[in-house]
């Protein structure tokens, strides 16, 4: 785990904590999209976002399972689809995790903890987050 | 070291290799079609604090087009047409800039979706893991 702050310039009120994967990973999609092609963008729960990486690494298993097979002279193994698959609706969720309240006379001590991807979350504060101990 | 030599060993086919070419069978290969649905984490910024909640609804619906001016640092979304512009909720950025899109800096995750001025942009492999645009939301490592 990592703190990312790294700030040039100015002071940033802005950390990411970012757990690192440690799978390695199958990147294939994005850089399909071609110019003229178009995107619609469909938000997914944490849960499913884990579900899909699952499938995905079962995908290539069967992949290399059947690659194997035919090495061998044997039948492939079924695929099953890849993209899309089952196709999920959008659904309109929130980034935010928390909220920690200010105390009354310190509103600018107000804490907004807000989702960023499942092994990242952020903090965003309109003060010093350094006076929690959180940073350093 | 400087002046070394390094000589390459055989590499042609030895007995008993198999020299077959393999091919993934048709079945394996993902259909790629021209109208994609990318699977995304909500967040960090789409909410009303920053767009307003109709913004939020128009963002997710929209079929967005990859603009030709996308690379490995970022792709580059356009809107179907040019009247079609985020809906702040906000005039300005406040201390993160004048635009509305402007927050202070951040991280960003890998393949976040950021709003630069009134541009989405997916960020992908060589580009920037921090800056102070908002992100809307954050593609599904699945999705990648």
């Amino acid at each position: 785990m990592y703190v990312h702050s790294r700030d040039v310039g100015y002071v940033s009120h802005n950390l990411t904590i970012t757990l690192p994967l440690v799978k390695p990973l199958l990147r294939w999609k994005l850089g399909q999209l071609a110019p003229g092609n178009t995107v619609q963008f469909r938000r997914i729960t944490r849960t499913k976002a884990l579900q899909k990486l699952s499938l995905q690494e079962e995908w290539l298993n069967v992949v290399e399972i059947s690659v194997r097979a035919l090495l061998l002279g044997k039948s492939p193994r079924d695929p099953f689809p890849l993209l899309d698959s089952p196709p999920q609706a959008d659904i309109p969720l929130s980034p935010i995790l928390d909220i920690l309240e200010a105390p009354k006379n310190k509103p600018e001590l107000r804490i907004v903890l807000r989702q960023v991807c499942f092994e990242t979350f952020s903090f965003s504060s309109q003060s010093d987050l350094w006076k929690f101990g959180i940073g350093g | 070291m400087k002046g070394d030599q390094i000589s390459l060993g055989n590499c042609s086919p030895m007995p008993g290799d198999s020299i077959k070419t393999l091919s993934l069978p048709e079945q394996f290969i993902p259909p790629y079609p021209s109208d994609w649905t990318v699977y995304v984490l909500p967040g960090p910024h789409d909410d009303e604090e920053f767009v307003t909640s109709e913004g939020i609804r128009r963002f997710y619906s929209t079929r967005w087009r990859i603009s030709p001016s996308s690379n490995r640092l970022g792709i580059r979304l356009e809107a179907p047409t040019s009247e079609e512009k985020i809906q702040w909720a906000r005039d300005s950025g406040g201390e993160g800039g004048s635009h509305p899109s402007n927050i202070l800096d951040n991280g960003y995750a890998p393949a976040t979706v950021n709003i630069n001025g009134d541009t989405p942009v997916i960020l992908t492999n060589e580009g920037p893991d921090m800056g102070g645009y908002l992100c809307m939301c954050t593609v599904a490592t699945s999705d990648m």
